[in-house]
């Protein structure tokens, strides 16, 4: 046998090890993502029957119970948008199509906790600014800085501020009608308490447009 | 989808080309130092072409007379190639110093061009063998009794030596030593497979009736790999002896050093050009089929795709940090370094698995032939040891650069040809 047949054996079983280290790298971040968009999606169902009981019997305490339950719930999903953040489609060879499935299912449950929580809000008439960030991941430097500002300003507001960042070549309807009704036509564009900014913005404009939809907060001062 | 599979492609020919070298490595371990015997001393012309070397070329003279080889079948030719500086006048001190021991010619070319003077040179030379010399390059004293013997054999055309640099301070010069001690390895291991396609002026022996024939011609920017590619093309063989050591200066600054190298690698584009019907060829199996077409230019392709990614995710994070930068103008140093990491595209780089798995293993196969090149020389590693990761990462990308500037330069021009 010569060196040219050995060599491309040898080179044959690294590729297929690359491959296999591959395959079950995209296996292990898909588990993941799916089991936290899982258990996302339970989390929001207990919003939903909670929000149903309470609504019934108009207690006080109901307000606090559900806004720890919307915090903890919001985490999540912050934790699974970094984890899709850094999943960038074109370095996936195997599982493109459930990882746009669960970007599907993430998705609308961002919708669902936004429509949620806005219901919260007048419930329990609580001061929280909420933004929709329509972004790109396709060629938009400027989505990922407005993204970095975003996050910035939400260490700072913790929970006052709550973001919810939508991927506009997602498939999915909600995000078509959302789009629509803000006339949103370019990435990256805001939609703060129900205003639209189609532009990107500096770190001190977008806070003070936060700071008005929440007077006297201590972060504004 | 696209990435992956370039990533993947990119993976493939990268360890491939290193697993073939590492095989034919080691299928030629027991013949590194054979020695071969001759009871016969051939005439040797060594032909030292000079211009402008003031520095270096008395030093490389007096070791072509240290050398243990008899007198009385040597003879060097020097050849003064327009020098403007005190060259012509070190040589015929030299001349002087060793008159009636020492053949010794003096000629002057002034038309610049090392083919020409080789030439001129070979005009004068009387010896079976032709040596070449660089006039920055000396040899050690027992380098042509090592070299001359394999003439016994006629099918052998030339016979070169193992090349170091000549001892120079610096980093620059420590890597480079890294470099030759594998380059050198290599030449012989393609040496082994009939596939050595450079006879460099660190004393190269050739046969004088097959250089006749072919002549050095000055169409290429690399005069050496031209010759070599004639020789074998003339049907003779290119051998090399691992134990005849040749000391070389080598670029101390980073301009030289892209000097030096932007002229070999377009000499290598040149020369593969010129004797594009070697490639696939059937007469030479392992340098037609392999050394030339991938083992050189894709595994040069490997490179330069390999580096310029890098860069142009470095490239990409530095702009994006300047963007940040502005729009995050009052953000305190804690808040801009959390966020840098968070999004510093380097780090997504190596966050994709497949990037990170071929970068790894590239890494990881070309580390392991380095290491194999120094253990099977019997080199300490050890005293490199630090300079490895700089090898890999620094000086490999400025190789890589270098690579891609002269391939730009020989399109230029032949453009401008059409």
């Amino acid at each position: 046998m010569n060196i040219y047949v050995k060599a491309f054996l040898i080179t044959v079983l690294v590729f297929i090890f690359g491959l296999f280290v591959g395959l079950n790298i995209e296996r292990f971040m898909l588990s993941n993502l799916e089991s936290r968009s899982s258990s996302i999606e339970s989390s929001i169902r207990d919003i939903e029957l909670e929000l149903l009981y309470f609504q019934g019997l108009g207690e006080k305490d109901s307000c606090t119970f559900l806004k720890e339950v919307v915090r903890k719930t919001n985490n999540m999903l912050d934790v699974m948008a970094d984890q899709l953040g850094s999943y960038n489609e074109k370095d996936i060879l195997f599982t493109s199509g459930q990882i746009a499935d669960v970007k599907a299912t993430y998705t609308s449950l961002l919708i669902k906790d936004w429509i949620l929580q806005d219901r919260i809000k007048k419930e329990c008439n609580s001061t929280v600014v909420s933004v929709l960030f329509f972004y790109s991941t396709k060629d938009c430097d400027d989505c990922v800085v407005q993204g970095d500002v975003l996050t910035l300003l939400k260490d700072t507001f913790k929970d006052k501020l709550m973001v919810f960042p939508l991927d506009v070549d997602v498939d999915s309807n909600m995000v078509d009608i959302l789009m629509s009704k803000y006339g949103v036509k370019s990435e990256p564009s805001l939609v703060i308490n129900g205003q639209l900014y189609s532009s990107i913005m500096q770190k001190d404009r977008l806070k003070s447009i936060i700071c008005s939809g929440l007077p006297g907060a201590p972060e504004c001062a | 989808m696209f990435y992956p599979l370039f990533m993947f492609s990119v993976l493939f020919v990268g360890v491939y080309t290193v697993a073939w070298f590492l095989l034919a490595a080691l299928s030629g371990m027991s013949k590194l130092h054979e020695k071969i015997v001759w009871n016969r001393q051939p005439t040797i012309s060594i032909l030292v072409p000079a211009r402008n070397e003031e520095k270096h070329v008395t030093k490389s003279l007096e070791s072509l007379a240290g050398l243990d080889y008899p007198k009385d079948k040597l003879e060097l030719i020097v050849i003064d190639n327009g020098s403007t500086d005190k060259t012509p006048a070190l040589a015929k001190q030299f001349k002087k110093k060793f008159l009636g021991r020492l053949k010794v010619k003096i000629f002057t070319v002034p038309a610049p061009g090392k083919g020409n003077a080789l030439n001129e040179g070979m005009k004068h030379a009387t010896g079976e063998l032709i040596g070449v010399l660089d006039a920055d390059t000396f040899v050690m004293s027992d380098c042509l009794s090592k070299m001359a013997p394999y003439f016994k054999d006629a099918s052998v055309g030339a016979v070169t030596n193992y090349v170091k640099p000549a001892e120079a301070k610096g980093i620059l010069a420590s890597l480079q030593n890294i470099e030759y001690t594998f380059g050198s390895f290599s030449k012989k291991i393609m040496s082994m497979l009939d596939s050595l396609y450079i006879i460099p002026g660190t004393l190269s022996l050739i046969r004088r009736s097959v250089i006749k024939k072919i002549g050095f011609s000055s169409d290429t920017l690399t005069e050496d790999m031209d010759a070599a590619l004639c020789i074998l093309k003339s049907g003779h063989r290119i051998e090399n002896n691992m134990d005849a050591v040749a000391y070389t200066a080598v670029p101390t600054d980073f301009a030289g050093l892209l000097k030096q190298r932007v002229r070999w690698y377009r000499g290598f584009i040149e020369n593969v050009a010129k004797h594009s019907d070697m490639l696939f060829n059937k007469k030479y199996p392992h340098l037609g089929n392999f050394v030339l077409p991938f083992s050189s230019f894709l595994a040069i392709f490997v490179g330069i795709s390999l580096t310029f990614v890098l860069l142009a995710n470095l490239l990409d994070t530095a702009i994006l940090s300047i963007r940040r930068f502005f729009y995050v103008p009052f953000g305190g140093t804690l808040d801009l370094l959390a966020i840098s990491l968070r999004t510093f595209s380097l780090v997504k780089l190596f966050v994709s698995p497949y990037s990170t798995i071929t970068y790894a293993l590239i890494l990881a196969s070309s580390l392991l032939a380095v290491v194999v090149a120094f253990r099977l020389q019997r080199i300490r590693l050890r005293s490199n040891l630090l300079m490895l990761p700089l090898y890999f990462f620094v000086y490999y990308t400025m190789i890589m650069i270098f690579w891609a500037v002269s391939i730009a330069a020989e399109l230029a021009k032949f453009r401008k040809r059409w």
